[in-house]
């Protein structure tokens, strides 16, 4: 099933200039250029990153920030390296940013309210809000929730990790560097990951 | 078997990424672990959950705000930049010419070098003319003559004495007594009277 509101495939030129050939005239300045990389990519990035923090507005904030650092280091940007690893790895750096900053804020122990759903960050900027959009199915799902449910419980690392292998289709190596990690840490925490949620989602089954 | 092998063949065993020498070496593990083959079936049910539940890619709420905002605050780096950048292509533009200019600028530093030499020299030689001040020569011997030397204001006052009465028939630039204007001799003659 594929979900309702997901866009149709944010990474595939489909006939219009390569992400590379549009990097190159975002090099020589061409704003246009990059808009159309944006809306190419927004929908992973914003996924990605709603996945990770579980909030929509701050998710929103957040995208736009890992955009605006992309926009920043494309002059230094090479041409041999993946684009959309370099695009994950600019977000992976600006999420962690945000969890160490709440983390900070709560002056403790990393905090679980992250990752519910209604809660705001002190001093996130204004963004647009709107009802329950129809992507939304899946937390109202049985399945959907108990997904949540169980990733909700892993580590921040372990998370990532799931979504990247399993939701955006990395292979080991770009995820290692998507993550800044070893290939043996990836190949360890997918390892884990799935171990965990094999045992929470089994269990959950077992219970209906 | 080492504990990280076993995990990245379990892990390699989800993801369909065995080759075939690390599929035997699973088999073997699998042959001692009984419950280790329900386990794998179990992750590899979770992994196609997960791809069927969460979307890859999810637009972000009002995607065309999300634009306008993301290009507003691109074009304000833009701008913020300009200044820097055009002063480095300004700079770098002039690449060319640094090092005529720097010939350039040695020739005028010695020219400037001479010529500061040369004023300097002559200055030099009129402070010590005036300094050395020492002496006034006169074509009459009934004429002296002092030196007053004063080194701050860079002047000297020579008195000479010994001279003779003006007469009255003594013509300066030309001009006789009886010649000198009327205007003149009347306010003269009132100065006495």
């Amino acid at each position: 099933m594929a979900p309702v509101g997901a866009s149709s495939d944010a990474g595939l030129s489909e006939g219009g200039p390569s992400d590379h050939e549009l990097i190159k005239s975002c090099q020589s300045g061409d704003t246009r250029a990059f808009e159309t990389l944006v809306t190419r990519h927004r929908g992973k990035v914003y996924a990605m990153v709603q996945n990770m923090i579980k909030n929509e507005a701050d998710a929103w904030d957040l995208s736009q920030e890992v955009f605006l650092k992309v926009w920043k280091a494309l002059p230094k940007f090479e041409a041999r390296a993946k684009f959309s690893t370099w695009l994950y790895r600019i977000s992976h750096n600006v999420v962690y940013d945000w969890l160490r900053k709440r983390k900070i804020d709560s002056a403790g122990e990393f905090d679980d309210t992250i990752l519910s759903e209604g809660s705001v960050a002190v001093g996130s900027m204004t963004t647009p809000n709107q009802d329950p959009r129809p992507d939304r199915a899946l937390e109202n799902s049985e399945l959907g929730e108990e997904i949540n449910a169980a990733m909700a419980t892993l580590s921040a690392e372990h998370r990532e990790t799931i979504l990247l292998r399993e939701v955006q289709g990395f292979d080991y190596k770009e995820i290692a560097k998507a993550m800044d990690c070893s290939l043996g840490t990836v190949m360890s925490r997918l390892y884990y990951a799935r171990k965990k949620l094999q045992i929470l989602l089994t269990d959950e089954q077992r219970n209906y | 078997m080492n504990k990280e092998i076993t995990d990245e063949l379990m892990v390699k065993w989800v993801d369909h990424k065995l080759t075939a020498t690390e599929q035997a070496e699973l088999e073997v593990i699998l042959l001692e672990d009984s419950e280790l083959a329900g386990e794998l079936s179990a992750m590899r049910s979770v992994k196609a959950k997960i791809q069927k539940e969460i979307p890859a890619s999810v637009e972000p709420p009002y995607p065309d705000f999300f634009n306008n905002q993301l290009m507003r605050k691109v074009m304000l780096d833009q701008v913020s930049r300009l200044p820097k950048e055009k002063a480095k292509r300004w700079w770098k533009s002039l690449q060319w010419a640094w090092a005529p200019a720097g010939a350039m600028a040695l020739v005028l530093a010695f020219l400037a070098g001479q010529r500061l030499g040369q004023e300097g020299g002559e200055s030099i030689t009129r402070s010590v003319a005036t300094s050395s001040l020492t002496s006034v020569y006169f074509s009459e011997d009934s004429l002296n003559a002092e030196i007053i030397p004063d080194a701050e204001g860079d002047v000297s006052a020579i008195i000479v004495t010994g001279l003779s009465a003006i007469s009255d028939d003594a013509s300066f630039a030309g001009i006789k007594k009886g010649e000198l204007p009327v205007s003149y001799q009347r306010a003269e003659a009132k100065r006495f009277h």
